[in-house]
This record gives C-alpha cells, structure tokens and sequence, in this order.
C-alpha cells in the first residue's frame, strides 16, 4: 500500500512539473508507436506509422482512396505513400516485415520537433484480403506527454472486389484481381469468387472475409473458420515523450 | 457578408424575389443570437447497407430514443423495420424534453454523407444528441447513437462518433420476407415481435446465402461490421 501509495504522488508530482514546464510548447513531441495485429488469422504487410501536418492525410472514410493508398491496400507497397509524406513534410517510420496474429511492431522515435505534424495516421494491408487494411487517420497527437492506447479498424479501399481468390495473375498489382497471399496458410483453391465488385467504392468499413470450408472449390480461396476478422483489428499504443 | 451581398445585386431583378427571401432569413438570424447551432453529419461506412433517412434528436435527459437492453418502443420498431422515421419523430414532437427532431431528406447511400443543422437555446447546458437509422437490407438493424458530449463543445469544436448496429429486437432475422430493402424487397413494418429477445442489443450480424443460409436473400456484400457508420457533429455557434 505504501508503495502504491508513494508511486502515486511522485507521478503527481511529475505530472505537475511537466505542465508548468511544457503548456506553453505546440506540437513538439516525440512519438513511438506500437502496433499489436489483434486478429486470429491475418497478418498485416509493413505497417506505415506518419505523424504529419492537417494539409496530409494517408486515407479519410467515405472519400476515394488515393491511387498511392490503393498500391498499400491491394499489394501491401507503401511507396507512393511515402513519396507523398516526403513532399509534405511529415515524420514516419516504417516495419520491415509481416505482422503475424499477436505480434506488436513498435516504430522508430518519431520526433516532430519543430513541424506542424500534430495529426497521427498509420496503414498496413490485411493479408490475405483483396483490398482491406488496418487503419488509423488524423488522431491528434495529444499536447501532453503520456501513454495512449486506442483501438484499429479494418477498412476496405472500395478499389477491388472482395473476391477472395489466391493465385491469379500479379494479384497485388493495383488494379489486378485476386490475393497476394495468404501468410498464415490454411488457405484453400479453385474458388469461384465470393464477389464481382465493391458496391462502396469509397474507403469504409471492411464487411469481413467471408471465406468457406471448401479447400479445393466454394466460392472463396479463404477458409471462414481461419481468415474472419472483426473490429477492433489492432491495439495502438503511443507514447508521446515532450 | 459583402461578397454575398454583390452576388446578390448582380444577379439581377429577376432574382429579387430570392433576395428578400434572403432578408427573411436574417431575420431568424437574430433569434439565432439565443441559440446554440450544431452541423451534424452522418456518414454510411457499410459496404452495401443503405441507411434510411435519419432522425436527428435532441433533448434533454429524460427522453431516449432507445435504450439498450429495454425492449423497442413501438416508433423505434418502426424504424428500424420499415425504414420509416415517422412515428419516432412525431412523437418526439410532443415529447417535452425534446429540444428538436430532424428528419434526414433521403436515403444515406453506402459511402455517403447527410448533414443537418440543429439548434439548442444558450440557457440548455444539459442536453444529448440522439440518432437512428435503419440498414434496410436487413430485418430490423439500425445505426444509433445517443450522446451528452455534445452539451460540453465550444464554438468552433468538433467531435467524431462511430455509430454501431443495433438489433432492436422487434423481428426475426430471417433475412428474407423481412427485409424490405433493395436486396430482398421484403415487408416494412410488422407488430408482431418474434426476435428471440424483445430487447434492443447490439447486432451480431447477417449470416447471408453466400455464408450458407440457404432462405437469406442476403449475399456476401449485405455483411457488415462495427461501426457502420461516422456521426461528425461540428458546433457552428
């Protein structure tokens, strides 16, 4: 009890001093961003984590995704988005691999000392999907410092139908039908196709995989008992030091 | 204002009878020194749910629209089976705690956006927003939201929501004869209440034909997850 008791006054404390000495600084913050892929059976291609200004933004649901978000979402290439935080001025980092189901990644110390990148977005491919991600946009990076947890959602860039299917031609080239690839396994073939076009064709809400439990025929390459996913996908931790 | 007023001027005689339709207008504009004005967006993020035209309420805490784990007002099982606000929003009307109800002006299409202006009078410090939609390609979902932070925004805040599905336990999901949107052109509205609760809770979801109910008429675009929709409210006063 004591020392719970004593921890608690020295955060206090602590939290005291870093107000008085910090209110009058904006948008100075370090952050490091951890990225915990929540789901059962998807990982997520490198995930992307910017802190960039109001000007920028890597995606915004119920608009077009860009044709940069688009090459993320279908094929896991974050290139044309980093081409565009470059010309915007913004701070980033990203993973060098897949995210496997419960694994974290945790980013470089983003320092955005003397920018106006107060906003935080992040992006990474869900795999295997046709055009789905997981996705945070335009969290205000709080002025005080701390630790924040938050909760990711599974979108869908409305750029490629949702068929479901592995190994056609080139699939994560935008534009291209199909799945890249399914990193967990238990994935199946010969599938059908579980659909011929995105009704929404703006970025939203990922409806889920559908899947089947026919390897080798249905209408889906992805297996329902392995490739489902429901929101939240990924748990968010930042970490903002002044 | 004085670029509004040139525009006016140089739109002519023709248009004269828009401009004091204008002046009219700037009439409300000084009672509206005593209120409080609120832009309030709702955005569809479904990928083939179409939201029916959305109730906009606001009122003060001893009204609801809907409650978890209470059983649907007969208004709300309106809603949230026929797609029709009617019957909530009358009812609102006569409702003493209720500051305001708007009606959406049509269906909120997957991907899109409705806004509506509301106002609250200065002297209403406790107050919530509540909203409801329906997802009509499903027996009896609907997109809602009741929220008090609305009461502690300053002139120029803004505030982002995410709205979750409910069931509001009024009928079965057969995803089928009750469904009265485009996907199966279904019955609207029906009294009798045979949900396997007679309470409102969060949806779990259509199964659809693609997932194996044979009787769904429903496919795999009809599925939906959390949160179906983005409620933005921006005070504007």
């Amino acid at each position: 009890m004591k020392t719970t008791n004593k921890k608690v006054t020295t955060y206090l404390i602590g939290a005291v001093i870093a107000l008085s000495l910090f209110s009058g600084s904006a948008h100075a913050q370090k952050v490091t961003v951890t990225v915990q892929n929540l789901t059962n059976g998807s990982h997520f291609t490198p995930v992307l984590v910017a802190a960039h200004n109001q000007n920028t933004q890597l995606f915004k649901a119920g608009t077009p995704a860009s044709s940069a978000l688009q090459a993320m979402a279908e094929g896991g290439n974050t290139s044309g988005l980093q081409t565009a935080l470059d010309g915007a001025g913004a701070n980033y980092d990203s993973a060098s691999g897949l995210l496997a189901p419960g694994n974290s990644f945790t980013s470089a110390q983003i320092n955005t000392d003397g920018t106006d990148n107060f906003l935080l977005s992040l992006v990474g491919m869900i795999l295997p999907s046709n055009d789905g991600f997981v996705g945070l946009s335009n969290w205000k990076i709080p002025s005080k410092a701390g630790t924040y947890t938050l909760n990711a959602l599974a979108y869908d860039a409305g750029t490629e139908a949702n068929d479901e299917l592995l190994g056609l031609d080139n699939p994560g080239m935008p534009g291209n039908a199909g799945i890249p690839a399914a990193p967990s396994g238990h994935a199946g073939a010969g599938g059908t196709g579980a659909a011929r076009e995105d009704n929404n064709k703006q970025v939203h809400i990922h409806p889920g995989v559908l899947g089947d439990s026919n390897p080798n025929g249905g209408i889906s390459d992805l297996d329902s008992r392995v490739h489902r996913w429901l929101n939240p996908v990924a748990k968010i931790t930042v970490t903002v030091t002044d | 204002m004085i670029t509004h007023s040139k525009k006016i001027l140089l739109s002519g005689l023709i248009l004269s009878s828009l401009a004091l339709a204008a002046c009219g207008g700037s009439g409300n504009k000084n009672s509206k020194t005593t209120e409080k004005e609120y832009k309030v967006t709702v955005s569809n993020l479904t990928a083939n749910q179409p939201f029916s035209p959305v109730a906009i309420i606001t009122h003060t805490l001893s009204y609801s629209a809907f409650r978890a784990g209470q059983p649907a007002s007969v208004a709300l099982e309106q809603l949230a089976e026929d797609g029709s606000n009617k019957q909530l929003l009358d009812e609102a009307g006569k409702n003493s705690a209720v500051i305001e109800n708007h009606s959406g002006k049509g269906l909120i299409l997957p991907g899109k956006s409705e806004s509506v202006t509301v106002s609250v009078p200065l002297k209403t410090t406790d107050f919530k927003l509540s909203i409801a939609s329906m997802l009509v390609n499903t027996n009896d979902a609907f997109a809602g939201l009741s929220t008090s932070e609305i009461a502690d925004m300053e002139v120029g805040d803004s505030l982002e929501k995410q709205l979750q599905a409910w069931d509001a336990g009024t009928e079965n999901n057969d995803e089928s004869s009750g469904v009265p949107g485009p996907a199966a052109g279904g019955r609207g509205f029906d009294a009798i209440r045979d949900d396997i609760v007679n309470v409102v809770t969060i949806h779990q979801g259509v199964v659809t034909q693609a997932d194996g109910l044979l009787t769904s008429k429903l496919n795999a675009s009809h599925r939906f997850d959390n949160p179906v929709g983005l409620l933005r409210i921006e005070r504007i006063k």
